[in-house]
């Protein structure tokens, strides 16, 4: 896995997720803490109106009790208890100050209830009426009819995450909203003053959960983010690291390609030029080594040339002075020079435009125009030779000048010919390994199209062989 | 099948053909006209209502205010809650627009998922009928209290009111014991709600759900198998839709020092020389009777005494209205032992035994289920002594005899040698309770016995 794949990973995703996630967290924070108390309130409100609901309907329920109505669906059963028998119905206030009353107070004697008063024992509840012949008339409460009046007056269908429960004692009679055993008390009441033992909370279930686990999700998007964001710096890090090696690498196989590039020509004009001062060379021979020694000389201008270009391109400091020129017979003019030259390595140029082409003008650094076409000249009589016709043409496409030059050598292998722009780049062919280059030429004739809005492009040619097509802006 | 009960009750009311208006007959009838004089003895006074025939079948039937309040705890998955949703629907589809519905769930806590309403579309209810899913604990006191509720609503207007209760499990949240449930029916009772229960399978309390009905006056019920819910659900609409006279309360108040000392079958308070024994509702043309035990003081010869006063007192659905209907018991006083026996009313004389051995029996069930093997023994003694007794008092054919001696020891034998399956259990309380509440839909599911069914396993 390449370091560079991770990139846009890091820029696009892990990065802005982090950056979200804490942002998120910070406001979300807030805004939780604040949600859950607003609701919190909320859900103390519904209590206390249920609460309310329930005393009502608790308060209703006694005065009807004190009427002492046989047919009432809360008592269960009037009965008179004489005088002497009273005694135990007659002390109600001493009895649940003593706490003989169960043990959780469901009543507490109030004012109203002075008159006709309730009272406990065990598990009974009673309404009690003293007579005035001494005997007292006792009403039994029913207490489960009296716990179902008030169980359907709990919030139906609370909001989500709270519970309400409605207790007698510490009997649980019924809750809505989910099982408040789950859950957390937030706030509780008593129905009525007068009967402590009925009391409705609220609880805190689910949601509280929900808040919790989507904080938890937060912190762990957090935790995420931090651990993406070292990563990221990390990558970084490696990727600075891996480019100042490959620039290292690269100017060091620059150097050891220009020096073995130089040191070729060098040792042929140091070896004649040698051969020349000893006078060890045939008379016959001498005019052939003094055209050796210009060759070479040459040669080594045209690697420097290169070198400069390069390294002027390389940098971006190639300055152009562009012409309008006719690009038809400019080709022919370039083409008709090298012809020589081509018909040596066995090749026919030809130069040719389309049908109907008409009058072509560009505007472009004439210089830098030569230089690219000569490059693909000189590219063919050493990569394609003996392999015949080598045509160049002149066309338009889509508004722009077209000149492709095409030759049926043995053509670029795919898997090379995308690199085939790359500096120093050579594609290992067994021809190839042959023949000299720095592997620059293709990469600077593209570099100087491009500089001047142009490009330079490569395509197999059918049925072998290549063909480089220049590409440029036409004068209109 | 599903549509058979509720076509019966058609039949039945398009068969009858009597106005609404007839009034409820009371029948009061002693089962010896004629006591021994001169000692102290205990005699069985029997009270009968007929109610009113039902309106003909082009008038309007009772219209019912009913609440299904079902059981989605957990364990209700699968067929259960597919089966009771399929029962639902269909007396859904049998309620028409004069007909008041509402629908409660319950699991950990109670939610009205149809709130007291008219139904004037039933196909209407169905999607969320069948969006019920099972869920949570079962706190059934919410629910009933829930869908008692529902019913209050309208409890007032002249409609049947009925809570049906389905469950299938242990009540686990909210109060379980069978005498706060019974405190509760007994409550709704005079609120004219009547609480009818389904226990489902073999989970449930049996205890609790036939106290809750008992002690409302409705109908308690055993479906052993999911599949019975539809059958058990549409008696009971019929039940309900055919019932005509409700809140009924039947009083017996001794005179010339006789007092009454127990009511067989029904539940009752007695406080001095009154016993109360509500029956609450009964269909048309239904009879329904309490058997009260007197104790009746010493008296000479040729004395004509009467022995109680007796009054019904009941509510008539259609129009809401509050009737009584007076009766008396009295009885002669003979020497001669002939003219005492030729005076046993026979009919009297059956139901008294056939009474006292169907509660005997519920008692055994009752105690074996509690695991008080030994107290099946015991009352098994008391009702063959009790029976022998009765033959001679009511010069009863030995063949007679030997069929309630029989049943008797054929359920002493099952309740005393070891604590019995729930499923039997449950049939057989369920039927001795239906015998006893004289419950006219078949209180167990399934048209099998549970002897038969066990054999088909």
């Amino acid at each position: 896995m390449k370091l560079r794949a991770l990139v846009p990973i890091l820029v696009f995703v892990v990065v802005p997720v982090g950056v979200l996630a804490f942002v998120l967290h910070g406001l979300l924070g807030a805004e939780w803490a604040r949600l859950g108390r607003e609701s919190d309130g909320a859900a103390k409100l519904t209590l206390a109106a249920s609460a309310e609901r329930m005393r009502v309907v608790l308060d209703a329920a006694f005065d009807g009790l004190r009427r002492f109505d046989a047919d009432d669906p809360l008592c269960k059963d009037i009965r008179t208890v004489p005088r002497g028998m009273a005694s135990g119905f007659s002390r109600p206030e001493r009895e649940s100050r003593r706490g003989k009353a169960s043990s959780i107070p469901l009543f507490k004697e109030s004012r109203r209830a002075v008159e006709n008063y309730i009272l406990e024992r065990g598990d009974a509840v009673y309404v009690c009426r003293p007579e005035e012949n001494g005997s007292v008339t006792v009403g039994s409460v029913n207490v489960t009819a009296l716990d179902a009046r008030l169980a359907p007056l709990l919030p139906q269908n609370p909001s989500a995450g709270f519970a309400y429960a409605l207790r007698r004692g510490k009997t649980l009679l019924a809750q809505s909203g989910g099982d408040v055993a789950q859950g957390r008390r937030l706030s509780s009441e008593t129905v009525s003053a007068e009967a402590p033992g009925w009391v409705v909370a609220v609880y805190r279930i689910g949601e509280a959960h929900v808040a919790g686990s989507s904080r938890f999700a937060a912190n762990i998007l957090v935790l995420f983010a931090t651990l993406a964001f070292i990563f990221a710096g990390l990558v970084a890090v490696a990727l600075a690291l891996s480019r100042a090696r490959r620039e290292a690498a690269k100017r060091s196989d620059f150097v050891s390609h220009v020096s073995h590039e130089l040191r070729t020509p060098l040792t042929s004009v140091r070896l004649y030029a040698e051969m020349l001062r000893d006078g060890k060379v045939p008379e016959g021979k001498r005019q052939s080594y003094l055209e050796t020694l210009v060759r070479e000389s040459e040669r080594l201008s045209r690697l420097v040339d290169h070198i400069l270009d390069f390294s002027r391109l390389d940098r971006k400091s190639r300055r152009y002075s562009p012409r309008e020129f006719d690009v038809l017979s400019r080709t022919r003019e370039i083409v008709a020079m090298q012809e020589s030259r081509l018909k040596d390595a066995g090749l026919e140029p030809t130069v040719a435009a389309e049908e109907g082409l008409g009058e072509a003008k560009a505007v472009l650094d004439p210089d830098s125009f030569e230089q690219v076409l000569l490059n693909l000249l000189e590219n063919a009589a050493r990569y394609a030779p003996e392999s015949g016709r080598l045509a160049a043409t002149l066309g338009r496409k889509e508004g722009r000048l077209v000149l492709s030059v095409a030759d049926s050598g043995p053509g670029v292998p795919a898997k090379a010919a995308k690199r085939l722009f790359t500096p120093f780049f050579r594609a290992e062919t067994g021809l190839v390994a042959k023949v000299n280059g720095f592997g620059l030429g293709l990469h600077i004739a593209r570099s100087l199209m491009r500089g001047q809005g142009g490009d330079l492009t490569y395509a197999p040619n059918d049925p072998h062989g290549a063909v480089f097509t220049i590409v440029f802006p036409e004068r209109t | 099948m599903k549509t058979s009960a509720i076509s019966m009750f058609a039949a039945a009311l398009a068969a009858s053909g009597v106005i609404a208006a007839e009034s409820a007959k009371i029948t009061v009838s002693l089962d010896r006209p004629v006591l021994p004089a001169a000692k102290a003895q205990h005699c069985y006074v029997k009270v009968e209502l007929e109610a009113p025939s039902l309106p003909p079948a082009k008038a309007k039937r009772m219209p019912v205010n009913l609440c299904l309040v079902l059981d989605r705890s957990g364990s209700m998955t699968g067929e259960r809650i597919a089966r009771a949703r399929d029962a639902v629907a269909e007396v859904v589809r049998h309620l028409s627009r004069e007909d008041i519905l509402s629908i409660v769930t319950y699991d950990d806590s109670a939610e009205v998922v149809v709130p007291a309403q008219h139904v004037e579309n039933p196909e209407s209810f169905m999607p969320t009928i069948r969006s019920i899913q099972p869920r949570g604990c079962t706190a059934l006191f919410a629910g009933v209290s829930q869908g008692a509720a529902e019913l209050r609503k309208n409890v007032a207007g002249p409609y049947v009111s009925r809570l049906v209760l389905l469950s299938d499990g242990q009540a686990n949240v909210g109060p379980d014991s069978p005498a706060a449930l019974g405190d509760l029916g007994a409550s709704l009772a005079r609120e004219k709600i009547g609480v009818s229960t389904v226990g489902l399978g073999v989970g449930y309390n049996e205890e609790l759900m036939l106290t809750l009905a008992q002690k409302s006056g409705a109908n308690a019920y055993f479906a052993e198998n999911p599949r019975d819910l539809e059958r058990i659900f549409t008696d009971e609409l019929g039940d309900a839709l055919t019932t005509v006279v409700r809140g009924t309360v039947v009083t017996v108040k001794g005179t010339n020092g006789v007092k009454p000392v127990s009511v067989i079958g029904f539940d009752s308070k007695i406080d001095g020389v009154t016993a109360t024994i509500p029956i609450d509702s009964l269909g048309g043309g239904q009879k329904k009777y309490v058997l009260v035990e007197l104790e009746v003081p010493a008296a000479s010869a040729g004395t004509s005494l009467g022995l109680a006063d007796i009054s019904i007192g009941y509510e008539t659905v259609a129009d809401c209205r509050k009737r009584t209907l007076d009766g008396q018991a009295v009885a002669k006083f003979s020497d001669e032992d002939a003219v005492v026996k030729s005076s046993v009313d026979k009919g009297v004389a059956r139901e008294v035994l056939r009474m006292k051995n169907a509660e005997t029996k519920q008692k055994m069930y009752e105690s074996n289920l509690r695991r008080n093997l030994g107290d099946v023994d015991v009352l098994g003694r008391i009702q063959s002594s009790f029976n022998s007794d009765a033959a001679a008092a009511y010069d009863m054919e030995d063949a007679e005899m030997k069929e309630f001696q029989d049943e008797l020891s054929a359920a002493r034998e099952e309740a005393s040698r070891a604590p019995m399956s729930g499923r039997k259990l449950k049939f057989r309380l369920s039927k001795s309770r239906g015998e006893l509440n004289q419950q006219r839909t078949s209180s167990v599911g399934g048209s099998t016995d549970a002897d038969s069914t066990e054999k088909t396993r």
